[in-house]
């Protein structure tokens, strides 16, 4: 089973249209939803948690429509948005509390639990926390509830190196689970190049690449030749090319390239290249 | 809904306590002369106000677009505000009802206090929320401020007639006008939480 389909996504607003958006999460993976800022992932999320109101395609979410009982298919889903939004007054007490009369699964012990691992304290406020025990916090609510698809918005922007390690470990940890899955947006791409199965790069609203992360950095790669040799190229093997007088770098599809060394390339290369591109 | 709720109580209960504190200064002075009853009208307005004061918690904190992420349907998140919008008035009503009893008001005064204090309180949420979910609560503010004139300007009026009467008449109107205006309060209130549903449901946040 996927433990999310999205066929044709659509949403417009004044300046910005999420244009025809189709990803595929399998179920026991992480997708990684790459984008500028602006780019539709934050209103993608919201799409998939019904928060706001498509203007075409499907949606389904652990094989349940994303439109009918919405409420029911969100016992099984762990969010955490870039705000967190707990109140400030709230202590991770409260919170814990408040989210056992949420949801219908909540496991208090559980919870407990990853407060004492991510070292929260029960009864300081929320405002007194870093950026970074927020985030661990409203991790912690996320996943307490025996979710089955975790989805996280901007979830590490702001974060200390450290503090995103240790989120990455949780994240890692969750899909130890063979049905538990994970959609992750981010601006912040090498987090995205470490945890996920599939990267999905979105560019002003509209999607550039979907793909398996291993076969991408298979399938693509960057060369480094003069411009003479570039030239011979096929004009679908380059993908963006940077020509300047010392020389000329491109990402290119591997297969079309024969007598040429090619480096390999990572996501963030991958994300920026394309982007570059699409412009 | 219980879970709405009992944020809702941890967050008055924290961020709230001016509010108790001018309840306990108006009690005293009601309790000090029992011609100052008028000060317990206030207190249920004090109490309907509440409700708004916590949805600009809410937004102020992103809990209005988190809850939205939660099991919560939009219908549920607008109901525990109009819940709270039942509970806290018809709590104040109660207790300054027993307050007048205990400071000796007729039997016949404190149910006409009851009914006029409830419906006056319930008109404050019934105008200012559907405003406060369009708008939020800054913008919807302006809507506030006139549920406020609507109701204090009545009721200045009313003390104004008793001031004349030189009688300390509680409610110088009759029970047919007190029964129509809780008839009016009441309608007001459920075509309210069923606007702001509506509104909830439409509603795009950001």
């Amino acid at each position: 089973m996927n433990a999310l389909e999205i066929q044709n996504l659509t949403k417009s607003y004044k300046d910005f249209k999420l244009d025809s958006l189709s990803i595929t999460l399998p179920e026991g993976c992480i997708l990684g939803l790459i984008g500028e800022n602006g780019a539709g992932k934050s209103t993608t999320v919201k799409l998939i948690l019904n928060m706001i109101k498509k203007d075409g395609g499907n949606i389904r979410i652990l094989g349940r429509s994303s439109t009918e009982n919405i409420s029911d298919v969100k016992e099984d889903i762990g969010v955490v948005l870039d705000e967190a939004g707990i109140p400030d007054c709230l202590n991770s007490k409260e919170v814990g509390k408040i989210m056992k009369n949420t949801f219908k699964n909540w496991d208090d012990a559980y919870y407990n639990q990853l407060l004492r691992k991510f070292d929260l304290p029960a009864g300081k406020k929320f405002k007194e926390f870093s950026r970074g025990m927020k985030m661990k916090l409203a991790i912690a609510a996320a996943m307490s509830h025996n979710p089955k698809l975790l989805i996280l918005d901007e979830a590490t922007s702001g974060l200390d190196p450290v503090v995103r390690d240790q989120v990455v470990e949780m994240l890692y940890d969750f899909t130890r689970e063979e049905n538990h899955s994970i959609l992750i947006s981010s601006h912040i791409v090498s987090d995205l190049e470490k945890l996920c199965d599939y990267i999905a790069f979105l560019h002003k609203g509209k999607l550039l690449l979907f793909e398996e992360k291993d076969r991408l950095l298979e399938e693509y790669g960057i060369v480094h030749c003069t411009e003479a040799q570039l030239s011979k190229l096929n004009s679908d093997t380059v993908v963006h090319k940077k020509v300047t007088p010392y020389g000329a770098e491109a990402l290119v599809k591997r297969n079309g390239v024969r007598d040429l060394q090619i480096s390999p390339v990572t996501v963030e290369e991958l994300f920026i290249q394309m982007s570059k591109e699409a412009v | 809904m219980k879970g709405l709720l009992l944020k809702d109580f941890y967050v008055a209960a924290k961020n709230l306590k001016i509010y108790f504190l001018i309840a306990v200064v108006f009690i005293g002075a009601v309790i000090f002369d029992k011609n100052n009853v008028y000060f317990l009208y206030l207190l249920s307005i004090l109490g309907g106000i509440i409700p708004m004061t916590l949805l600009s918690f809410d937004e102020r904190s992103g809990w209005t677009k988190y809850s939205l992420a939660l099991p919560y349907t939009p219908s549920r998140i607008v109901s525990g505000k109009y819940v709270i919008g039942l509970i806290l008035p018809f709590a104040v009503s109660v207790f300054s009802a027993a307050l007048m009893w205990f400071i000796k008001y007729s039997s016949e005064e404190i149910i006409l206090f009851f009914i006029t204090s409830f419906s006056l309180s319930l008109a404050v949420p019934a105008i200012c929320l559907p405003f406060s979910f369009k708008l939020g609560v800054e913008k919807g503010r302006i809507a506030y401020y006139a549920a406020l004139a609507l109701i204090i300007v009545p009721m200045a009026f009313l003390g104004g007639n008793a001031a004349e009467n030189a009688e300390p008449v509680l409610i110088p109107v009759s029970l047919d006008i007190i029964a129509m205006i809780s008839g009016i309060a009441v309608l007001l209130y459920i075509i309210s939480w069923l606007l702001s549903i509506r509104i909830m449901k439409t509603k795009e946040i950001s």
